[in-house]
């Protein structure tokens, strides 16, 4: 919202001349953001009022001319290609270390120069070039109308103001009464500790003859606080005056004609929105207040056509809204260069219907974004007048033509706070003096009684609504008043309780180390996937469906973490060949309750040669590191994305925690992958932090030296090497250690069958071994191998 | 005999300087000092000498034997030293590459969530979590904001598709870690002294600085006693530690409905003395928004705000990231590309 900041002013007796920087931080420290400023005074710095004494052709330039102009004191040559000059005119006058903006666009500093051989001291501007509204035909601009003193420096001869603030919208949802340039007046003298000048409006209504009274049904009251309606005749159509419609531009508000332009200039003034209605399209035997039918066509004032429902409030007349009330007017009952009779309408509506109407049909008129905050009732009357009082100055003949019509549905109750000072200076960790506290929130318009222990506070109607209900909320008004910045760093007393920690999060830290340690990379990815990646999901009939999303790729909450990873991997493809990569996040799960089921889980994936036993010895390495049993074992339910053959469940304290897999190749193809083998592992990791984790009870080790044999073994191709290990480990207690180091499928042996070499390890705790204990182990290993269908191979 | 002692050792000391490995030396230790050695041979004639000589020749063989090893030690002194030097002639370019283990990295906004968390944790702030599929109630309801009311227009919300409504509640994304406030005091009561680290999600367009999918740091600290000027502390030591310099916070009025008063965290930048291009050389830089936890809030989370009191924080994880680690674009934090995640 912009705002004038010479207006505000004007309402407060502070008269420090403070810089726009000096000015943000006062309100950024006690009231709400500026999101940036515009400083006229600086923008219009060396540029004063000059007159043109005598005009000369270029001897070089057809279309320069030389011009004397006078700074009132001297006179200055200055060269100029303006189409509009003439001598004795009136002009802005650009001197040295002027800026202006080149052709309307970029900014320069003026310098004396020559132009063409000619000296030039200065320029003499056009109104774009200096900010001051458009220019046409390389005219400049002409003052001579205004009357103004040659030599006065233009921004104060303009009577422009000096700063424009644009005050930040979203810090000051919470205040109604900020919406308006006589609330900040109040605001600024609060924070400066100066006197606030509230505005005088004479009441034209106080010796109001008229006799018609208005009718109104008031079909449904819950849309309604107050409204006041009156009936104002004899108007003339025209512009508003200057200084009128100066102040609305400068507030970013277009300026239309003196009875649109009243509207607005009091809503920005009191924060009263207002609307006028031009009489001859109103049935006076039919006005209501109501809810639109269902599928009413609504012609707005904004050239577009809404269909209305039975949640938007209006006024109907002749059968049709005349307006959405709050929001925005109708185009029939609009005013026109015809209008000479208006209703005039001081609304103050509920706040939540006008919001969700005008939500509903996105409109955010000025008017909206007060009505939804909730307007102060207690001002229309005032606002009524100023609107008269406004309209007076282009139509001093106009009537008062109907009764007002008031309708106060809603009257406020005064609003009692008792304040403790205790819980004041128990809030803000400071004490301040009982005489400072009243002194702030008078200052803001808060009425004050100091009953030693407590104070009691009576709330003003502009802050009572939706803003200030209890004593922490004067606490929030005090401290920022007070300054938060005075308020001291103090760390809190309390105990030596060590804080609650989570497993879950200490093991999560770790492991996210232990892999980067492994060479893995953590990626985060969003928790959103497509339609398409459901597919890799084994759980997709649990999958959530989001109602709105940014794009179609993320139509869903993710189920797995499969897709994503496989886009990262893909992504990365391009710039590397080996990539291992590793996420925890969560999946989200449809669940008979209310609330999803939300799962952590430890993904993990590589690319590469032997990259599923690369992962599982990664994998095994940390599961180990928490000196935890495990197996790997070969599925029965694979993954939806797994390859059917090449999946593992694992196992820890009975419990299926994950898989590990290939994945599938068809899988693969459909995200365009033409990597010949990816492994991955997906682990739920709420069950793996859930596990119970043993400290090492320390297995004290054989004294003893131990011996080994090595043993080929024959087997057929399809027999999982963890079944031999497990059968040659309880082949002998002697034996120790088992240990894979060759595997050999081609010529010399069966095509069936492939060949698997070990090395087996004994020791005895007590005793040194004999050959004789070597030569009982071997043949209790062929034993067992017997019983699984492996033999010895012979060398 | 004596000068046939005599000349084995001026053979011995001979070749004994000529050997230049310890293997040659070894070889020669027993042709001359070995059972079969030459010494041995000459001593076996010792039987036929006279007995009166015996002694004498026994005394000689046995000075020879002594001086024979004393040249073959140093000898085997030379040969060793000369092998170190040779060593340290050797000339290394200790330029070349390393070989280094494989090396992955941790993700930078899960650098910084630890850091924070360890800060906290030492504080005594425990560490919760919350659901990220949260309920219109946790979101809105219980934190104050109120059916309807603008604040609302604040969190572009994500809302899930279904489960259709119950009891006229909603599910959606979280917009913040506030609603884990009010779960945590329900699950943990007062006092509580928690931060909640995790993912939120707003319904808003991506650019350089705008992310829909964010993570934050929330803080809540609930006791008897605890108010702003306790939050300015707790503030500013938490990122005294981070930074490790001392920071200065600056606080201002801000606007949320979950707090009251409510307040907006700067800190002084840490980078420079007068203004730098990350604090945009206005010397702070703005963080967190926080305050007193709104009453309204202790109520729903069944705690009697006339008897506990306290504050809350929340501030952007990545935000955090991209400052201490002087990155422009929040793109990259989702990018997931190598290239990136490599440099930490």
């Amino acid at each position: 919202m912009l705002m004038i900041y010479d207006w505000l002013k004007s309402h407060t007796n502070f008269d420090q001349n403070l810089s726009p920087e000096e000015i943000r931080q006062l309100f950024t420290f006690h009231s709400f953001e500026i999101d940036g400023y515009e400083d006229l005074n600086q923008k219009l710095q060396h540029i004063i009022v000059g007159k043109i004494i005598s005009i000369e052709k270029h001897p070089k330039a057809d279309k320069l001319k030389i011009c004397q102009v006078s700074d009132g004191a001297k006179t200055h040559q200055v060269v100029c290609g303006g189409s509009n000059l003439s001598e004795n005119q009136i002009i802005a006058y650009c001197q040295e270390g002027a800026k202006v903006l080149w052709h309307g666009t970029d900014e320069v500093t003026i310098k004396n120069t020559k132009i063409r051989d000619v000296e030039s001291f200065g320029m003499i501007a056009a109104s774009d070039e200096i900010g001051l509204g458009p220019s046409q035909n390389n005219e400049i601009l002409d003052l001579t109308a205004l009357n103004l003193t040659v030599g006065q420096d233009l921004h104060s001869a303009l009577n422009m103001p000096n700063l424009i603030l644009d005050i930040d919208n979203k810090s000051i949802t919470n205040r109604p009464d900020l919406w308006s340039v006589i609330g900040l007046a109040r605001e600024l003298a609060a924070i400066t500790s100066t006197e606030f000048n509230d505005l005088e409006v004479p009441n034209f209504l106080a010796d109001n003859t008229a006799s018609e009274i208005l009718k109104v049904q008031i079909n449904n009251p819950e849309i309604l606080q107050r409204i006041l309606l009156l009936k104002i005749s004899n108007l003339t159509i025209c512009d508003s005056p200057k200084e009128i419609q100066d102040k609305l531009n400068h507030c970013g508000i277009k300026t239309i004609n003196n009875i649109v332009d009243a509207t607005n200039y009091v809503l920005h003034e009191m924060g009263q929105p207002m609307h006028a209605y031009d009489t001859q399209k109103i049935n006076f035997e039919d006005l209501e207040i109501c809810y639109a039918k269902d599928q009413t066509e609504f012609a707005a004032l904004d050239q577009k056509t809404y269909q209305l429902t039975e949640f938007d409030p209006i006024l109907k007349s002749n059968a049709k809204p005349q307006s959405l009330l709050g929001i925005i007017g109708s185009q029939e009952s609009a005013i026109t260069q015809d209008t000479s009779e208006i209703l005039a309408e001081v609304g103050c509506f509920q706040f939540n219907i006008i919001r969700k109407s005008a939500n509903k049909h996105k409109i955010r008129t000025d008017g909206v974004q007060r009505q939804e905050k909730q307007i102060d009732p207690t001002q229309a009357t005032k606002a009524l007048n100023r609107f008269i009082e406004i309209l007076k100055l282009t139509c001093p003949n106009l009537e008062i033509s109907s009764q007002l019509y008031d309708n106060f549905q809603n009257k406020l109750d005064e609003k009692t706070i008792k304040l403790s000072t205790q819980k004041v200076e128990s809030y803000l960790g400071i004490k301040i003096p009982n005489q400072e506290i009243q002194d702030i929130l008078n200052r803001l318009g808060f009425e004050t009684q100091d009953l030693s222990d407590h104070i009691l506070v009576k709330v003003p109607s502009f802050r009572s609504q939706n803003d200030v209900n209890y004593d922490y909320d004067l606490i929030e008004e005090i401290g920022r008043i007070y300054g938060y910045n005075k308020i001291p760093s103090v760390l809190p007393q309390d105990s030596c309780q060590p804080p609650l920690q989570y497993k879950h999060r200490n093991l999560s830290n770790q492991i996210r180390h232990k892999l980067a340690d492994y060479g893995y990379f953590e990626v985060k990815n969003y928790s959103f996937f497509n339609q398409q990646d459901l597919a890799c999901s084994d759980r997709k009939d649990q999958a959530l469906k989001m109602k709105n999303y940014l794009s179609l790729e993320q139509s869903h909450l993710r189920t797995s973490l499969i897709p994503n990873m496989l886009k990262n991997l893909k992504l990365n493809l391009k710039n590397q060949t080996k990539i291992q990569t590793f996420e925890f996040g969560r999946i989200y799960l449809k669940t008979e309750n209310f609330m999803p089921a939300e799962e952590t889980h430890l993904s993990i994936m590589q690319n590469g040669p032997q990259a599923f036993l690369k992962l599982k010895g990664a994998l095994e390495n940390i599961i180990q590191g928490y000196n935890l049993k495990y197996q790997f074992k070969p599925s029965t339910a694979p993954n939806q994305s797994a390859h059917p053959n090449c999946c593992a469940d694992i196992i820890i304290q009975g419990q299926t925690i994950g898989q590990i897999y290939l994945i599938n190749p068809k899988v693969l193809k459909q995200y365009d992958l033409a990597e010949e083998a990816i492994a991955y592992s997906e682990i739920n990791f709420g069950l793996f932090s859930h596990l119970h984790l043993k400290t090492v009870n320390l297995q004290e080790f054989s004294r003893f030296p131990s011996i080994s044999f090595d043993l080929s073994i024959l087997c057929n191709k399809q027999q999982y090497h963890q079944e031999i290990h497990s059968c040659l480990l309880k082949a002998s207690k002697l034996i120790c250690q088992v240990k894979l180091f060759d595997t050999y499928e081609g010529s010399n042996i069966p095509a069936d069958k492939k060949a698997l070499s070990y090395q087996i390890t004994l020791q005895d705790p007590n005793q040194t071994l004999t050959s004789q204990d070597q030569e009982n182990a071997i043949q209790a290993c062929l034993a067992q191998l017997k019983k699984i269908k492996a033999e010895v191979r012979q060398a | 005999m004596q000068n046939q002692i005599q000349d084995i050792l001026k053979q011995a000391i001979e070749k004994i300087n000529k050997c230049n490995t310890e293997a040659e030396l070894l070889e020669t230790e027993k042709s001359f000092l070995g059972k079969k050695g030459s010494l041995n041979e000459i001593l076996k004639g010792v039987k036929d000498l006279p007995k009166e000589d015996r002694a004498e020749i026994g005394k000689l063989a046995n000075q020879v034997k002594q001086d024979i090893n004393t040249h073959i030690q140093n000898q085997k002194q030379n040969i060793q030293d000369k092998a170190l030097d040779a060593i340290l002639e050797q000339w290394h370019d200790v330029t070349l590459p390393g070989i280094k283990p494989q090396k992955g990295a941790v993700h930078p906004l899960s650098l910084i969530q630890e850091k924070v968390e360890e800060i906290f944790q030492k504080m005594g702030f425990m560490i919760l979590d919350g659901p990220e599929v949260e309920s219109d109630y946790f979101n809105f309801d219980a934190l104050n904001f109120k059916k309807d009311h603008p604040a609302r227009d604040m969190h572009d919300t994500y809302f899930v598709g279904e489960p259709q409504n119950k009891d006229g509640d909603k599910l959606l994304l979280r917009t913040h870690t506030s609603p884990v406030q009010v779960r945590g005091m329900l699950q943990h009561k007062v006092p509580i002294k928690a931060i909640i680290p995790g993912r939120c999600f707003r319904y808003e367009d991506q650019d350089a600085t705008h992310e829909h999918t964010l993570f934050q740091i929330e803080g809540l600290y609930i006791d008897k006693n605890i108010s702003i000027a306790n939050l300015k502390g707790i503030f500013q030591e938490f990122l005294t530690k981070l930074f490790e310099k001392k920071i200065e916070i600056q606080m201002r009025p801000g606007y949320f409905p979950f707090t009251e008063p409510s307040v907006e965290f700067d800190f002084s930048c840490p980078f420079c003395k007068d203004g730098c291009r990350v604090c945009k050389y206005t010397k702070f830089i703005e963080l967190a928004g926080a305050g007193m936890v709104h009453p309204n809030v202790l109520k729903s989370a069944k705690v009697d705000p006339n008897e506990y009191q306290g504050f809350a924080f929340g501030f952007g994880l990545d935000r955090l990231a991209m400052l201490y680690h002087n990155i422009q674009n929040i793109k990259h934090f989702r990018e997931n590309d190598i290239r990136f995640l490599k440099q930490f």
